[in-house]
């Protein structure tokens, strides 16, 4: 069993030069043309010219975000298929973002002002509707799919709400567009720097339990006859989900497809062992998120298409396809 | 000694399974037999905490199930559900998990896991198959998967729900042959059946349950010669011996308007 892994193993690695050369890629190539000169000063210790900075103020927290948020996108997909058995599931499908999506609209009609909030908002709505879904699960015994649709009317639930609040208050339209399209381009540092550093815990833990995910995934009566202790996991696993897609979302919007595309390609590529298929979703979301943005913003240079947009554009066929693919199989 | 007295368990609210006393123990092939809706799986069901119990006990050695820890528990009883998801796994990743109750933190499978999953996938004949994704897989292949994880658990004691469930006529064969081969190491198995003749033909022990009860406990022979089985399914069972005397049974019709 272990020989035959060895070629899962190389892809990792694949994935690991992939997602790091698409982030010098989206580092060095942007609309304003930076050479190696001014690169190689930033290391020179001089105080650094009106490129030096675009480098390190615009762009590298942007190719930073969007390998955050890729991941903990991704992860987050990939933790929510398998705790609910559904590969139609992922962070926008049970709540998640519709939460973190509500909490931040709220906000921002509320206070104005409180920009640097917005993010803990979106944090708490994520996990706040997680933990509502998952306690309404709790309470009525309710089963996978019945988990999976009380996802979709707290979705539909939390939308009106958002709604509702963009019509009463005016205020709260611009940020809250900007919100809902999902975009990488006003990243603040010390924003990312919290999202971020919820995201690599929330990802170690998702990878160290990766055996019992495995287990929880074969079903609860096979889960709890093999001595894992359900409703902890069950707990446990939704709460990194809800970090995961919570922190993403709180600087980048509503990213949805990401989570939903890549734990997929993810599979087909190195199968469903927790041990590969987690670490090849985080690294894959990180590459794909990353050539999103950067073809959003040089494509099609000077104008910017946000993030948002061209992961729609690549999403809703693939969710289609994925829509065909399983009718055929059934 | 698994030993149930005085059970009622169910969902919700209401009890399926009421006043059921029950022993598991030795080196038994014990099987649950009666009409759907009768309450076997629910009986399987309390066993592995898996339901509501309203009232009972449940010990294993004479300690309560449920004050003992889950991963104890399951070093002690394996457990095959009814229903199970053919989710994106590979054969022998799976069979590998049956050796998770003997992990401690951090959970991570042993070299001696590995050879024992080898070895029960090759006692089942399914070595083959342990880089094959589960949802590649025939129904009795996957059954015979899902057998190899449960005896990976090396557990002394094996509650197996409709195990026959997807399985043609020569897989049910090379099941009755199993069960019979765990016996034989000394592990107690109860198992739910439908094939009355398995039932009554590989066990040591028969209980009857209707409505939520157990109306019968006995061996085959005392099974089929009380009349219970017309009385709970409504069909005449009759009863053959071949040429070495080995009795087998079949329901010859409707005895009465189902």
């Amino acid at each position: 069993m272990e020989r035959s892994n060895r070629k899962i193993r190389f892809r990792l690695l694949m994935f690991f030069f992939a997602m790091l050369g698409m982030a010098v890629l989206g580092v060095l190539f942007g609309a304003v043309k930076i050479g190696p000169g001014e690169i190689l000063a930033l290391f020179s210790g001089k105080e650094p010219g009106a490129q030096g900075r675009i480098l390190l103020y615009v762009r590298l927290p942007r190719v930073a975000g969007a390998f955050v948020a890729g991941a903990g996108l991704a992860l987050s997909g990939a933790v929510i298929q398998m705790i609910l058995d559904n590969p139609l599931a992922g962070p926008n499908i049970i709540g998640v973002n519709a939460g973190a999506g509500f909490a931040v609209v709220l906000a921002s009609a509320l206070f104005p002002r409180a920009y640097a909030w917005y993010p803990f908002a979106a944090f708490a709505g994520a996990f706040l509707t997680v933990l509502f879904v998952y306690f309404f699960g709790k309470k009525t015994g309710a089963s996978r799919i019945t988990l999976v649709l009380s996802g979709v009317a707290v979705n539909s639930i939390l939308n009106g709400a958002s709604d509702a609040v963009f019509t009463i208050s005016e205020e709260s339209l611009v940020a809250s567009n900007a919100f809902k399209i999902g975009g990488l381009g006003g990243i603040s540092i010390p924003v990312l720097k919290a999202a971020a550093v919820a995201v690599f815990a929330a990802a170690v833990l998702t990878v160290l339990f990766c055996n019992e995910l495995e287990v929880f995934a074969q079903g609860e009566e096979t889960a709890k006859s093999l001595g894992l202790s359900v409703p902890f996991y069950r707990f446990l696993f939704l709460a990194l989900a809800a970090v995961l897609a919570g922190a993403s979302v709180s600087f980048a919007g509503l990213i949805g497809f990401v989570g939903l595309i890549i734990p997929h390609i993810a599979r087909l590529l190195v199968g469903g062992e927790c041990r590969y298929f987690l670490p090849a979703s985080a690294m894959l979301g990180a590459f794909f998120l990353m050539f999103c943005d950067f073809v959003g913003r040089t494509f099609f240079a000077p104008y910017e298409i946000p993030v948002g947009i061209i992961l729609s554009f690549v999403g809703a066929p693939f969710f289609f396809w994925l829509l065909i693919r399983r009718k055929w199989n059934a | 000694m698994l030993k149930i007295e005085g059970l009622s368990a169910g969902y919700g609210r209401e009890p399926v399974i009421r006043d059921v006393d029950a022993v598991f123990s030795g080196a038994q092939i014990i099987s649950v037999i009666g009409p759907n809706g009768s309450g076997k799986s629910t009986l399987m069901k309390a066993v592995m905490g898996l339901c509501s119990v309203f009232s009972g006990t449940i010990c294993l050695d004479g300690r309560p199930v449920k004050e003992m820890r889950s991963r104890t528990f399951a070093q002690r009883v394996s457990y095959l559900p009814q229903i199970r998801p053919a989710g994106s796994i590979t054969a022998g990743r799976l069979v590998l998990h049956g050796r998770f109750p003997y992990l401690s933190y951090p959970r991570h499978y042993r070299k001696q896991d590995y050879a024992v999953c080898r070895s029960v996938m090759e006692e089942i004949g399914i070595w083959d198959l342990k880089d094959a994704q589960m949802e590649a897989l025939s129904g009795g292949e996957r059954q015979k998967v899902y057998l190899a994880m449960a005896l990976a658990a090396d557990t002394d004691f094996f509650l197996l729900d409709e195990p026959a469930t997807y399985l043609d006529v020569r897989y049910q064969a090379e099941l009755s042959a199993l069960m019979q081969k765990l016996k034989g190491k000394g592990k107690t198995v109860a198992a739910v059946l439908h094939d009355m003749n398995s039932a009554l033909r590989i066990s040591d022990k028969v209980l009857v349950m209707r409505a939520g009860r157990i109306v019968m406990e006995g061996t085959p022979e005392e099974v089929y010669a009380g009349g219970v089985l017309r009385e709970v399914f409504g069909v005449e069972v009759r009863r053959f011996f071949d040429e070495n005397g080995t009795a087998y049974y079949f329901t010859a019709g409707i005895d009465r308007p189902v």
